[in-house]
């Protein structure tokens, strides 16, 4: 007659913890009711390869795993925006986490990000072309 | 309900939940949105259910005997499913929420953390498929025992790994230290199981001195220690034992003690059942031997006050109570007791002559309850159910103390008929068998 307990102990534990995952989530800041779309810049013809070529980069690196563009990808840091905050060479220091931002960021971050410096200047330059345009 | 038993409830409900709670304190990350962040502590929460599965099976005597052993790896059967299904939660919000942030699932591509995460819930999904339908999918138990423990022991670690890889949530050294200290504590306690506790097995042989056929397929198997002092137990406790092996490869069994504590000597009666068992009456006498016990709760000594013992017994589940008959007979008990043994036929009843014995000297009522009895048979037939309870037990049974062991349809009709009987449940006293 011990094993009803058991059973209910164990439901009970999994319930307390769905209730307080779901009440713990409500109190983290939401940043990330995104935008439906993301608006972008009209893009000079010169410029649409380069920026798709950031684009591909964008995918091929997995950079959704930690950022998010309109609402795709991870929501905890939405790109959104980031082409009218950043000027061309922000965006590069951030997205290689250069030493005048490293310190903006948790040491584990910088280290992942200064891994990207490997992707070589033209990638680079087609990344940050294709971030400029997040308006 | 004890002090101690809601001591441990408490250690168990902290070890799930303050892993959780940590998350909370401090400075919180940014948000991702309420199911990015519900999805993430499911996570969270799905990997410390998993960790407390290895402190609820180290077979940590203190924080176990309030509940019986029994009961603790029959919960960590029930968390371990639900906590699998929180990780399924999680990853599946994830894959239809977020479908970009995986990274694909080519692990050449994918971030390692992800893989890692992601090896650890087939890992996770294969040991409890392979655990919930064992006998079925015919795994033998030796088998499965390792490969449980290894493949375990491998998505806990990968799920660690996943967690310290894509960890937003510990951007502070508190909630860090206090993951990776939780971390390491499941990794010793795997420590503990499989090379402390064998270690300390080890230095503590016992070797085979009898091997002794009973009635219905059972044998006496004793045990007499090397160097050492024994074992204290209660009677009615059982123990894991390895014959032959070493404590190491971890080819042990759960058994009932059968003989009565005070004795070097340790007995176990076993019955031929399956694939370690149907070979037990060929154990070589001096074999060595590695005893871990004694286990379980179902014993008269947690109840000494009781105005008598009604023991309900069927097929393998005579061991422990043999035990508890022997003791009461030792200790020349005055009270009055009871031992409904349900069996085929009476041939097969195994301790029958030494049940008799034992009644002519302590004031116990021994009913044999035979489904198949001859046609001549002028006792019980059937079940023990409530019938044949009423017509044996006083009108005073709820001062009696119930142990009640044998295969679990047995033990169902005997609490249901106990309970029809006005026999308050806090007596009924019963084991769970089959922990695999």
């Amino acid at each position: 007659m011990r094993e009803p307990w058991a059973r209910r102990l164990a439901i009970l534990t999994g319930v307390l913890v769905l209730g307080l995952s779901a009440l713990i989530a409500t109190r983290f800041e939401a940043s990330a009711d995104a935008p439906a779309a993301a608006a972008t810049r009209p893009v000079p013809a010169a410029d649409l390869e380069q920026v798709a070529r950031g684009a591909e980069v964008f995918a091929r690196e997995g950079c959704a795993g930690c950022h998010s563009i309109a609402g795709d990808g991870n929501p905890r840091n939405p790109l959104d925006g980031v082409g009218a905050r950043l000027g061309a060479d922000e965006l590069l220091h951030w997205t290689v986490g250069a030493p005048e931002v490293a310190d903006r960021m948790s040491r584990r971050t910088a280290m992942m990000k200064q891994g990207y410096a490997d992707l070589g200047e033209t990638d680079l330059d087609a990344l940050v072309a294709f971030l400029a345009t997040l308006r | 309900m004890t002090r101690s038993s809601l001591t441990w409830l408490l250690v168990y409900l902290a070890l799930v939940f303050v892993p959780l709670l940590v998350l909370m304190t401090g400075d919180l990350p940014r948000g991702g949105g309420f199911w990015w962040d519900f999805s993430m502590l499911l996570g969270y929460a799905g990997l410390s259910m998993m960790g407390v599965q290895f402190a609820l099976t180290a077979r940590f005597r203190r924080a176990t005997a309030p509940f019986g052993i029994d009961l603790i790896y029959y919960f960590h059967r029930y968390l371990a499913v639900i906590g699998f299904l929180l990780i399924l939660l999680h990853v599946a919000i994830v894959a239809v929420v977020f479908p970009q942030v995986g990274g694909g699932l080519d692990p050449r591509s994918a971030p390692w953390y992800m893989t890692a995460g992601r090896v650890a819930v087939v890992l996770f999904g294969v040991v409890i498929v392979s655990s919930l339908w064992r006998k079925p999918l015919r795994i033998e138990y030796d088998a499965w025992r390792l490969w449980h423990g290894l493949l375990s022991s491998v998505a806990l670690l990968l799920s660690v790994a996943h967690v310290v890889g894509s960890a937003h949530y510990l951007n502070e050294p508190l909630k860090r230290w206090v993951w990776m200290a939780l971390a390491l504590f499941w990794l010793l306690l795997i420590a503990h199981v499989r090379l402390v506790r064998p270690w300390l097995s080890l230095r503590r042989p016992w070797r085979v001195v009898e091997v002794r056929k009973e009635a219905g397929r059972t044998w006496s198997i004793a045990v007499e220690p090397t160097g050492h002092d024994g074992m204290d137990f209660h009677p009615g406790q059982f123990a894991w034992l390895s014959l032959g092996r070493s404590p190491y490869a971890l080819k042990e069994h759960p058994f009932s003690i059968a003989s009565a504590p005070g004795a070097r000597r340790l007995e176990f009666a076993i019955k031929e059942l399956g694939d370690f068992t149907n070979r037990i009456g060929q154990t070589p006498l001096d074999q060595v031997a590695y005893v871990d016990g004694p286990y379980g709760n179902f014993s008269i000594d947690r109840h000494p006050r009781a105005a008598g013992y009604v023991f309900i017994a069927g097929g393998v589940g005579a061991a422990p109570v043999m035990s508890m008959l022997r003791t009461l007979a030792a200790r020349s008990d005055t009270r009055r007791h009871w031992l409904f043994y349900g069996n085929r036929v009476l041939e097969i009843a195994a301790f029958r002559e030494e049940i008799q014995a034992i009644a002519g000297r302590i004031r116990l009522e021994v009913v044999h309850v035979l489904t198949e009895p001859p046609p001549d048979w002028q006792g019980e037939r059937g079940f023990v159910d409530r019938e044949v309870l009423m017509r044996h037990l006083p009108a005073d049974r709820s001062e009696l103390d119930y142990f009640v062991c044998g295969p679990t349809p047995m033990i169902r009709l005997a609490e249901r008929s106990l309970r029809a009987l006005g026999v308050p449940l806090s007596r009924v006293h019963s084991e769970i068998f089959d922990l695999a």
